[in-house]
């Protein structure tokens, strides 16, 4: 399955306007009986975007997918997973991970993904941590004055 | 909760407090719900819910609102006091207010306290709620989804303070089932809108619960999506050298292209090959012919020597005579057939026909240069020019010392060559005959001279025959009957003693009622003549036309009685003996016919068209193309001489030697 999944570098890497066009263009002309090849190129050129509202759009469309394509839903795990964790719903992205784990707990590529997730969450949570301390320092100086 | 609602009342302003308690309770109600609401979701988020949770929330939504009220109080004393009069009214009041001051303030030092704690509160409650195991995964979950509805982009709006944003997106599916909906299917369909969907999809939100709790089958064993997106679009992706999986797609591609050229190279290869073999097939044909005709030329040179010591031996025996038969032995020794034994330089353009009248007699040329030039074939010396015709001449027939020329212009002159011989023989000896020839006499310097130095032979002119009114392209005479034929699509028959037109035969007409060629409509006069050639013999005319038709006409009336066809060009050239009729034609073509059957003996094909031809006994003599072709009558050989650089427009024969003109100016002479 090494193969068939792509890297985490492969996911930052943007594809180029043009290039993301054709793939628009191929989906839009297959019509009404898209393929799910078709779908699935232009989902993931759009998670590969670096625009927020074009990454939605491909999570959108991986999870019609996902819901369509019984066959293909375990791979859509992992580009689900991928999407909500470049979008930053990283509570989504874990559980498609953990789902996808339980069926290939060999699966490199999961295993780097569920690593970044524990990484985000770690500095998700030293974000917010600061924030309340910040907070607090500010109501205590408040109150002092007064 | 309840008592942070009861202490709310006696918040408000003083003076508006009977009339506005209920209001802003209302108004106030519904953010507390939202922020309740919040605090509820963000619970049930982490999976628990916690009703003690809810208590501090309010407090802290609502510690904006507080200190508004807290001043105004102060403001009510001072105006409380100010009406001494009532002071027991004032002091009730004014108990109340303080009483309410103190509740406030102590409602607000709890609210402070308790905002203070507010973090620390909740994060107590979190731990006190969990076990001590996962306290530091659910610490970190629920921080994480803390951060993630802070950060998230669909809680934009939340950042920016829209508290129903924040109802709708934290999954409120249990309080307000439809408001999150709405919300959150605008907000998709937006999305979707802009995918360029068909319209029959609606996106629906994205509920990762209810997607995970849906059957996921062991996927089929083929290619993955992935690989899909790798096959057909390969060069869409940054190139990751040390990504292993893109080297090896990458070299995979390289493979298939490896292949695919060398497949092309290995077609090519073998259409060189094919060719190769071909030319080395045509290389070894060639080689053969070449063979063939050396051999050919060893036996002809064998017969011309013994034939010329035949000669030499007959010519012995004949010595009275004039030099010329032991010339004439001499000069054939020496040379084998197809050899050019002079070529005549001198005319500045196309020769356009030709004649003479021995082998060692005059030759005489015509060229589109509109000169006229008269040769001595024993000396190969250019006698003058013949003037007179104003636009060149297109045929002549040179008969002993007669001549005839027929003329662009419309006119057949008629000279007379006898004289020229004299004063041919009386320049050699005394060379200041004439100014024009001064500077003539020696060698063959007639050839490089200019037309100015050139002599010009007016004496020899002797008759105009005029009538025709376009230009006359062929004629042939026999005693005193002339026939010519003109581009004005007549053939005229002159006496030439009275140099008069006795009949003219209407060619169109003729041609119009024959089943010959029929595109010769289209042809230009400029380039091709209207009746290319002419012979008779006593009544009996044969012409050749542009129609690429052979006519015999019976003189007497007039009339054309019979059409050869078969020639699918025009004619250029014709002759007709006893029994045969030769005809050649722009179509390449020679063609022999039976005059007795009328039917095609044979047909000669060559590559270029056939401008002029003449036939013996022995051979036919076609010029075709830049040499002149042989055709042997007897052994049925082809052969050809070469010399000319252009095409050969014109060729005689005159017993032993052939004489030829060209486009290249030149006129040669050949030996046979």
């Amino acid at each position: 399955m090494t193969d068939n999944l792509p890297s985490m570098a492969d996911a930052d890497s943007c594809l180029s306007d043009s290039q993301l066009e054709v793939l628009r263009k191929q989906y839009i002309r297959e019509g009404e009986y898209v393929t799910e090849q078709t779908r699935f190129n232009y989902a993931w050129g759009l998670i590969k975007s670096k625009n927020r509202r074009e990454q939605t759009q491909g999570v959108l469309l991986l999870t019609d997918i996902y819901r369509e394509v019984p066959d293909r839903r375990r791979e859509c795990l992992f580009y689900l997973a991928l999407g909500h964790f470049k979008l930053g719903n990283y509570n989504d992205a874990r559980k498609f991970n953990e789902s996808l784990l339980e069926f290939e707990p060999n699966n490199h590529q999961a295993h780097a993904l569920r690593q970044e997730i524990e990484d985000q969450g770690y500095i998700g949570m030293a974000i917010v941590g600061t924030v309340a301390a910040v907070g607090t320092i500010i109501l205590t100086s408040l109150l002092k004055k007064k | 909760m309840s008592s942070a609602f009861q202490s709310e009342p006696a918040r408000p302003i003083a003076p508006f407090a009977s009339s506005l308690p209920s209001g802003m309770d209302r108004s106030r109600l519904s953010p507390n719900y939202a922020a309740s609401s919040s605090s509820a979701s963000s619970s049930a988020f982490s999976g628990r819910r916690k009703s003690t949770s809810s208590a501090p929330n309010p407090t802290t939504t609502t510690s904006a609102p507080p200190p508004l009220p807290t001043p105004t109080p102060t403001a009510v004393g001072p105006a409380a006091a100010a009406t001494g009069r009532h002071q027991s009214e004032t002091s009730s009041v004014f108990s109340q207010t303080i009483s309410g001051i103190t509740n406030t303030g102590r409602t607000f030092s709890t609210m402070v306290s308790s905002g203070l704690q507010q973090p620390r509160h909740r994060i107590m409650e979190l731990l006190h709620a969990f076990d001590v195991s996962d306290l530091a995964s659910s610490a970190r979950n629920t921080l994480s989804t803390t951060s993630s509805i802070v950060f998230s982009p669909l809680t934009v709006q939340a950042v920016k303070g829209d508290l129903t944003g924040i109802a709708s997106l934290t999954g409120l599916s249990g309080m307000a089932p439809h408001l999150m909906a709405t919300q959150y299917i605008r907000r998709a369909t937006a999305n979707a809108q802009a995918l360029a969907l068909t319209g029959s999809r609606q996106a629906v939100p994205m509920q990762a619960d209810e997607l995970l709790m849906e059957d996921i089958p062991e996927p089929a064993a083929r290619v993955s999506l992935f690989q899909g997106f790798k096959a057909s679009y390969p060069h869409s992706k940054n190139v990751d050298e040390d990504d292993p999986n893109l080297v090896f797609s990458s070299l995979l591609s390289e493979r298939e292209r490896t292949i695919k050229e060398q497949t092309v190279i290995q077609s090519e290869l073998g259409q060189v090959a094919a060719s190769i073999e071909t030319l080395v097939a045509r290389q070894k044909n060639l080689q053969y012919k070449l063979s063939k005709l050396s051999e050919r030329e060893d036996d002809l040179a064998d017969t011309l020597e013994e034939l010329n010591d035949k000669l030499a031996s007959v010519s012995e025996g004949a010595k009275a005579n004039d030099g010329e038969p032991l010339q004439l032995g001499y000069r054939e020794e020496t040379l084998d057939s197809g050899t050019c034994m002079h070529t005549f330089y001198g005319h500045d353009g196309v020769i356009t026909t030709l004649d003479l009248n021995g082998p060692y007699g005059t030759l005489v040329t015509a060229s589109k240069d509109n000169t006229t030039r008269v040769w001595d074939l024993s000396t190969f010396k250019c006698l003058g020019q013949l003037p007179g015709h104003e636009d060149y001449v297109e045929c002549m027939q040179l008969f002993q010392n007669t001549l005839v020329t027929g003329s662009r212009d419309s006119t057949i002159r008629t000279w007379n060559l006898a004289d020229l011989t004299h004063t041919q023989a009386t320049r050699d000896r005394s060379p200041t005959l004439s100014d024009s020839s001064s500077g003539s006499s020696d060698k063959d310097s007639c050839s490089r001279d200019s037309m100015d130095t050139l002599a010009v032979l007016d004496n020899c002119w002797t008759n105009t025959l005029s009538g025709h009114t376009g230009p006359v392209t062929c004629l042939y005479f026999e005693d005193q009957k002339l026939l010519s034929g003109s581009n004005d699509k007549t053939i005229k028959e002159w006496d030439l003693s009275t140099g008069q037109c006795v009949l003219t035969m209407d060619l169109l007409w003729a041609m119009g009622t024959s089943n010959s060629w029929s595109d010769w409509m289209d042809l230009d006069l400029r380039d091709n003549n209207y009746v290319g050639s002419l012979q008779f013999w006593q009544y009996a005319l044969c012409s050749g036309t542009i129609d690429g038709a052979i006519r015999m006409w019976d003189l007497r009336s007039g009339q054309a009685h019979r059409t050869l066809v078969g020639h699918t060009g025009p004619l250029t050239s014709l002759q007709f003996d006893d029994y045969h009729v030769v005809s050649g034609s722009i179509d390449k073509s020679v063609r022999i016919w039976d005059l007795r059957t009328g039917g095609i003996q044979e047909i000669l094909q060559y590559e270029e068209p056939v401008k002029s031809l003449r036939f013996d006994t022995s051979k036919i003599v076609v010029g075709s193309g830049d040499s002149l072709k042989i055709y042997d009558r007897v052994s049925q050989q082809h052969s050809y001489y070469t010399g000319h650089t252009n095409g050969v427009e014109s060729v005689r024969i005159s017993e032993s030697v052939l004489a030829s003109g060209g486009q290249d100016s030149t006129v040669r002479l050949w030996s046979r």
